[in-house]
């Protein structure tokens, strides 16, 4: 699915298929930065399921505008406790975090990089590990370099 | 961040929401400039530990409460660990630029927490004080290393091996398992 800057939290809820709990309670908060700076193209399996004790692969094509590319991965319903990198990619770089009720594993590629690029993230507790298999195509860095339009807060 | 917010009149503290609003955004897209590799896996397994401890360390000190508690408690499990990356890193710069290079790099590493944390503002504890959970809950020492590796903590204005002239990136490497052959 295209990631479209500007509809993330949108995207992000249909990439997790389920609700991100913006200011909610329950340690489940999605904050305004974390939905910031995603690539324009980003195409990531809408779901992806993890097996505990195994490697799942995972497609990712990223446009190389400066901005992330994400999987959201989840366990029964909320975030894992942690990431390990196992395999660094060798033309970008990775951010593992919470976001919302799911754990997102945000690719950068490097710039003016294209080609193409894999990384290994073991998410715990479980021991499911995901191979991230990543096409990075041109992107105009313009792109994302202008801010989004974003909504300021009330002020008096 | 909660306790840091100095008193101004009305028309500076609104130019200081644009400033600040500014910033965020120019952080949040920040294009993705090739992350400045050390020569090998240990140099770069070392940076990153260094760069998870002070990131760890702005949390305690700017959140306070509870995370100061959460912070020695982070320090005394993975002392060795620290230990032998604050080594590494000293090492790395006893070979390239010195001591001062050393001294400018911590600087540089905590200016560039502490200026993530006065972007991010309110949220800055409510969103980050939750790494000391995940670092607590690594299996063991042996995981702080690739657990760093995920957080990405020396992208943004943060020099580390670059700075010292290493030019060849680092191999990828399965950082975990050389960790656990340790």
């Amino acid at each position: 699915m295209n990631l479209l800057r500007g509809a993330g939290l949108a995207a992000l809820v249909a990439l997790t298929g389920c609700a991100a709990e913006g200011g909610l309670g329950g340690g489940h908060r999605t904050y305004y930065a974390d939905l910031q700076g995603g690539a324009r193209v980003c195409t990531v399996p809408p779901r992806v399921s993890l097996s505990n004790g195994s490697t799942t692969e995972v497609a990712m094509t990223v446009g190389n505008d400066g901005g992330w590319c994400g999987i959201s991965v989840s366990r029964f319903g909320g975030p894992y406790d942690n990431g390990l990198l196992m395999q660094r990619p060798q033309h970008g770089r990775v951010h593992v975090r919470k976001v919302g009720s799911a754990t997102r594993v945000d690719y950068y590629p490097d710039a003016g990089f294209r080609g193409t690029d894999s990384f290994v993230v073991k998410l715990n507790p479980g021991e499911a590990s995901m191979k991230v298999n990543v096409t990075v195509q041109p992107g105009s860095a313009a792109a994302a370099a202008a801010p989004a339009p974003a909504a300021a807060p009330a002020r008096r | 961040m909660t306790n840091d917010t100095p008193h101004k009149g009305p028309a500076s503290q609104r130019a200081g929401r644009a400033a600040g609003l500014l910033a965020a955004a120019l952080l949040a897209f920040t294009p993705g400039l090739a992350a400045a590799r050390c020569a090998t896996e240990n140099e770069q397994r070392a940076f990153e530990i260094e760069a998870l401890k002070t990131e760890l360390m702005v949390v305690a000190t700017t959140c306070k409460g509870a995370n100061e508690d959460r912070y020695n408690a982070f320090v005394r499990r993975y002392q060795p660990t620290l230990v032998s990356a604050n080594q590494g890193v000293s090492s790395y710069y006893a070979r390239r630029g010195g001591p001062r290079a050393n001294d400018f790099f911590i600087t540089e590493l905590a200016n560039a927490r502490s200026n993530q944390a006065r972007q991010l503002g309110s949220d800055y504890c409510s969103r980050n004080a939750g790494l000391f959970e995940e670092v607590m809950s690594l299996s063991g020492p042996q995981d702080l290393g690739p657990y760093a590796a995920t957080k990405d903590l020396l992208s943004s204005g943060v020099s580390s091996c670059a700075a010292g002239g290493s030019s060849s990136p680092a191999a990828p490497a399965r950082t975990a398992a050389k960790a656990k052959r340790k």
